[in-house]
């Protein structure tokens, strides 16, 4: 049918009433005035024609009711009746509509789902004021790779000089609890000058901060989240002016922030806002500020990029030794920022889950296909009593739809538990905060896809309809025993056992990954340790006295019975920790830019278990004053020493192009000891030179104590030691091997959901190949029984059929393959280690699609060939 | 044929005349009805109630098209017109229609064979 067919159809399905009943009295009035003057010609009196051209005509009423429902109802009726056809269809075969629907419900359901994630998190627009004139700042080094923050001279330097930027910030995360000291904490934000510009958020009560409270030492001064304000304040309106505790420090409420704000977007600190002062550090060249900048309204792309040139020309011409040639600033978007490390995973899943639906989708496909097979004699006598092909693919088509309909209104339901699920097994690997959601744009997203689905159904059940001669199938049954679309069953079949393939073999390199990765060694103890954080200190803490509470704290817990070891040390192993460049005065081309830095106490080896290969253990002579000792590992002993065992050379640290970071650190630093290698910064990653310093001679910020127990269920001992020192502490305690379980949740997500994706793709393959090639062998029974009758032996027969199925179950496996050998680069840079996935594993879930195809094939062959042949010649 | 006033149409032949009728040129319903009426040499006579209804089901099965135009006597009227999938289902229709005539005369066995 036409599409201007299809067009005035329609038109005439909306066409208002009253339009249509003018037209048809015009039209009406027109033929009986023709009448009348027929009738007048013919020598009537003009009454007599009148009347005789009424009569003729009949019931006017009758004539527009007819009329109007002929011109509306074709179309809406076509499909009202199709779709009752299709419901009607689908009860008399339930176990067919149940497991078709259900098939496609669950590929919706879980694409569904990720969508809503993707769409959170690399589609939808960022929820700040103005986007588009949102940025992140950050430098490019000379080997290209780049980091979206800058050092403290550059953002003084940027803030300063640049021409498009309205407002530059900074912030730091935090966390603290607010009002009551045991409340649990809540996360918030330090924030530095122009925030709210930057941001474009302003506070809905009260006002932001000013100039005096952004300065170091200012007025202790706090905003309040919307969500915080709402929970333990019940939203007070005279909030602004009181005095609320922040981790035990009085602050003053100067405002409460919109309900809107939300920063980061995938972390939401929102719980609170303080003051933060950027420290302009021209010795420090860590990329450790943050900087979040808002251009001017109305500034181009271009002019923002220049402007970004030449604020690195004038950076360099001003501080050359901090930029060399081939560095420079650089704009990121806040999904390089924040999304850039979750965006490959989530491609990842979204095409694993739209393989799934494939899968599933041609799992239907086949059903259809085989009932259409089946259903031949029905289409061919709808044919042959005057339904045109188009009029046929429509009510397939219908079928089709309805079928997914169905199928996606479940698939939605599912989809909606689906993100549950995954949102509560992903805490750390989502950002939770681009809140992904079902709403209308993955309503959208699972129509189309619906809607697509169903066309592929209603084509596929068309396919054997086509190729059918109509009136041939009405005559006889199909005598010709392999019936029409054989081919496209058998491409549905190649198709899914290729898709199910590629699935299944990125999942087992994922499994084999994640078992490689778990089963490592991280080289030092998690089972008996516990690590207590001391959060945030109340105030009065400053450095020394901060130094001696960790002193005090370690003595103490020393003390506790059950507790072998104390140790304190910068941060968990397994944490990104400090870096520094190092090398020694004999050889400074061997330096190293970036040296993992640890500020430990004396035992944090015997703490952690790690083996002291050569050398002492820091000791009590090892004092601020005394000449400064390290003790570094083995990668670092090979990389500057070779072989030659170091303990007693010396290195420096913080000497990096012929100048010092760090003033105090002006001096030779004297190796004491060798350690095992550990796994510093991850499992994933091979241990890196790392340089162990003692706090006793230079500390640095608080730190996280470790505790060896030989009982278990000391936390709360620890605990209760640590609150026993200072009750204004507010400490947390977990076991050391949490924090390593942790650090493998990213890649233990992925593996779980691939292989759950994987697992259900082999089900629905291995379901719809059986289901495929068992009922083309039931067809084929006649075929069969033929041959045997014929004198055929019973086996080659079957061999035969069971054959064929393999070769395209063997053909399908072998594209999947070669398809998965082509994108599997995606997945290299996820996994732990570049090795390929486990053969075996493999191999092992190929032969599962084979076996299934061949016993598919082979039951029901069998019962074909047992037959009586004269039994299965009168079948029909 | 019995009947003193012509035969009525057979039900479901009347769109296949319709269209017979629409293959040479555009017509209005009033000239539908005269043209049947004067190729049948009036032995066929439409009930015209039916026509309209008719005519409205080709349309909206795409058969057939309509627009108002000037009638030859200048009055305002609505043509219908033939579309291109009007003419193919014209054809089939034709030949079905051969084909079950030529079956029904044989059976009463009126034709000459």
């Amino acid at each position: 049918m036409s599409l201007r067919a299809w067009w005035s159809r329609l038109r005439g399905t909306m066409r208002r009433d009253d339009t249509l009943d003018q037209e048809m009295e015009r039209e009406m009035a027109f033929h009986l005035d023709m009448a009348t003057q027929r009738n007048v010609s013919r020598g009537m009196s003009a009454e007599e024609a009148t009347r005789h051209a009424k009569a003729t005509f009949g019931s006017a009423d009758a004539v527009r009711e007819e009329a109007r429902d002929a011109y509306r109802a074709r179309f809406l009726e076509n499909v009202i009746a199709d779709v009752r056809f299709a419901i009607r269809g689908f009860r008399r075969s339930p176990s067919f509509a149940l497991t078709a629907i259900l098939t496609v419900a669950i590929g919706i359901g879980a694409s569904t789902a990720i969508f809503s994630v993707v769409d959170a998190v690399l589609l939808r627009p960022l929820p700040i004021p103005r986007p588009n004139d949102f940025t992140y700042l950050g430098w490019i080094w000379k080997k290209g790779n780049d980091i979206p923050s800058l050092t403290s001279l550059q953002y003084e330097y940027v803030r300063e000089n640049s021409r498009t930027l309205d407002a530059l910030t900074s912030y730091r995360t935090d966390e603290a609890a607010i009002g009551d000291e045991n409340s649990t904490p809540v996360r918030g934000l330090r924030v530095s000058n122009d925030f709210f510009r930057a941001l474009g958020f302003s506070p809905r009560l009260g006002r932001e901060f000013d100039a005096s409270e952004l300065q170091p030492g200012g007025p202790s001064v706090l905003i309040l989240g919307d969500a915080v304000w709402r929970t333990r304040f019940g939203a007070d309106q005279s909030i602004v002016g009181r005095q609320v505790r922040l981790n035990n420090e009085s602050r003053t409420v100067v405002g409460v922030m919109p309900a809107e704000f939300r920063f980061p977007p995938e972390s939401s600190h929102d719980g609170y806002l303080v003051p933060f002062a950027v420290e302009v550090n021209p010795a420090d060249d860590g990329h450790n500020t943050e900087a979040l900048g808002r251009f001017r309204r109305g500034t181009s792309e271009t002019e923002r990029v220049a402007d970004i040139q030449a604020l690195t020309q004038s950076f360099r011409a001003a501080h050359p030794t901090l930029a060399e040639a081939g560095e420079s600033f650089k704009l990121f978007t806040h999904r390089d920022v924040h999304a850039g490390s979750i965006r490959r995973t989530l491609l990842l899943l979204f095409g694993a889950v739209s393989l799934l639906l494939l899968i599933a989708s041609a799992n239907t496909a086949t059903l259809m296909l085989v009932r259409a097979s089946v259903r031949k004699r029905e289409i061919a006598v709808r044919a042959s009593i005057g339904a045109g092909p188009g009029r046929i693919l429509q009510q397939l088509l219908t079928e089709g739809l309805v079928l997914s309909v169905l199928s996606a209104t479940l698939g939605v339901i599912a989809g909606v538990l689906a993100l549950r699920v995954f949102l509560a097994a992903a805490p750390s690997a989502l950002p939770a905060g681009m809140n992904p959601q079902i709403d209308g744009r993955v309503l959208t997203y699972a129509i189309v896809v619906s809607i697509a689905t169903g066309l592929l159904f209603g084509l596929a059940a068309a396919v054997p309809s086509f190729r059918l001669r109509l009136q041939s199938g009405i005559l006889g049954s199909s005598r010709g025993a392999t019936g029409g679309g054989t081919r496209a069953r058998d491409a549905l079949i190649f198709l899914e056992t290729a898709a199910a393939v590629v699935l299944l073999a990125g999942a087992t390199i994922l499994i084999t990954s994640f078992v490689r990765l778990v089963r490592v060694d991280p080289g030092f103890d998690t089972d008996k340790v516990l690590a207590v954080k001391l959060g945030r200190l109340p105030p009065g803490y400053d450095p020394s006295r901060r130094d001696q509470l960790v002193d005090r704290l370690l003595e103490r817990m020393r003390g506790v019975p059950g507790i072998e070891y104390a140790s304190a040390a910068p941060n968990l192993p397994l944490e990104r920790g400090r870096n520094f460049p190092v090398d020694t005065r004999e050889r400074p081309d061997l330096a190293i830019g970036a040296v993992e830095l640890r500020f430990v106490s004396a035992d944090y080896f015997a703490t952690l278990g790690i083996p002291l290969i050569a050398g002492r253990d820091f000791g009590r002579d090892d004092v601020a004053g005394a000449e400064p000792v390290a003790i570094v590992n083995q990668a670092f002993a090979q990389h500057f020493w070779g072989d030659t065992t170091p303990v007693g050379r010396t290195i420096q640290i913080g000497h990096y192009k012929d100048r010092w970071l760090r003033p105090q650190l002006e001096k030779q630093t004297r190796v004491i000891g060798v350690a095992a290698n550990i796994h510093e910064i991850g499992l994933d990653r091979a241990p890196r030179p790392t340089v162990l310093l003692p706090r006793t001679q230079s500390s640095d910020g608080t730190p996280v104590l470790l505790i060896r127990s030989t009982s278990p269920g000391m936390a709360n001992v620890v605990l209760g030691a640590v609150k026993a020192d200072d009750p204004q502490l507010v400490p947390t305690v977990e076991p050391l091997n949490a924090a390593v379980r942790r650090s493998v949740s990213a890649p233990r997500f992925r593996m779980l959901l691939i292989g759950t994706f994987a697992g259900s793709a082999l089900l629905l393959a291995g379901i719809g190949i059986y289901g495929v090639i068992a009922s083309v062998v039931q067809q084929r029974t006649k075929e069969i029984g033929i041959r045997v009758a014929l004198g055929a032996s019973r086996a080659s027969v079957a061999l035969g059929v069971v054959r064929r199925s393999f070769l395209v179950v063997a053909a399908g496996s072998t594209v999947g393959l070669f398809l998965f050998w082509t994108v599997r680069q995606i997945l290299a840079t996820m996994l732990y280690d570049t090795a390929t996935g486990d053969p075996r594993l493999l191999a092992m879930t190929i032969a599962v699609l084979a076996i299934v195809a061949t016993l598919a094939a082979w039951i029901p062959t069998r019962r074909a060939v047992r037959v009586d042949p004269a039994t299965t010649l009168r079948l029909d | 044929m019995g009947t003193e006033r012509g035969g009525e149409v057979i039900k479901g032949t009347l769109e296949m005349i319709v269209l017979e009728i629409l293959q040479h040129e555009p017509m209005h319903g009033w000239g539908i009805t005269e043209r049947i009426e004067r190729r049948s040499h009036g032995h066929l006579s439409i009930n015209q109630g039916s026509l309209y209804p008719a005519l409205y089901r080709l349309v909206a099965r795409g058969w057939v098209s309509s627009d108002w135009r000037p009638s030859e006597n200048n009055r305002s009227a609505r043509y219908y017109t033939l579309t291109r999938a009007g003419r193919k289902q014209l054809a089939a229709e034709r030949a079905q229609w051969e084909k079950l005539s030529l079956g029904v005369n044989l059976i009463l066995g009126t034709a000459n064979s």
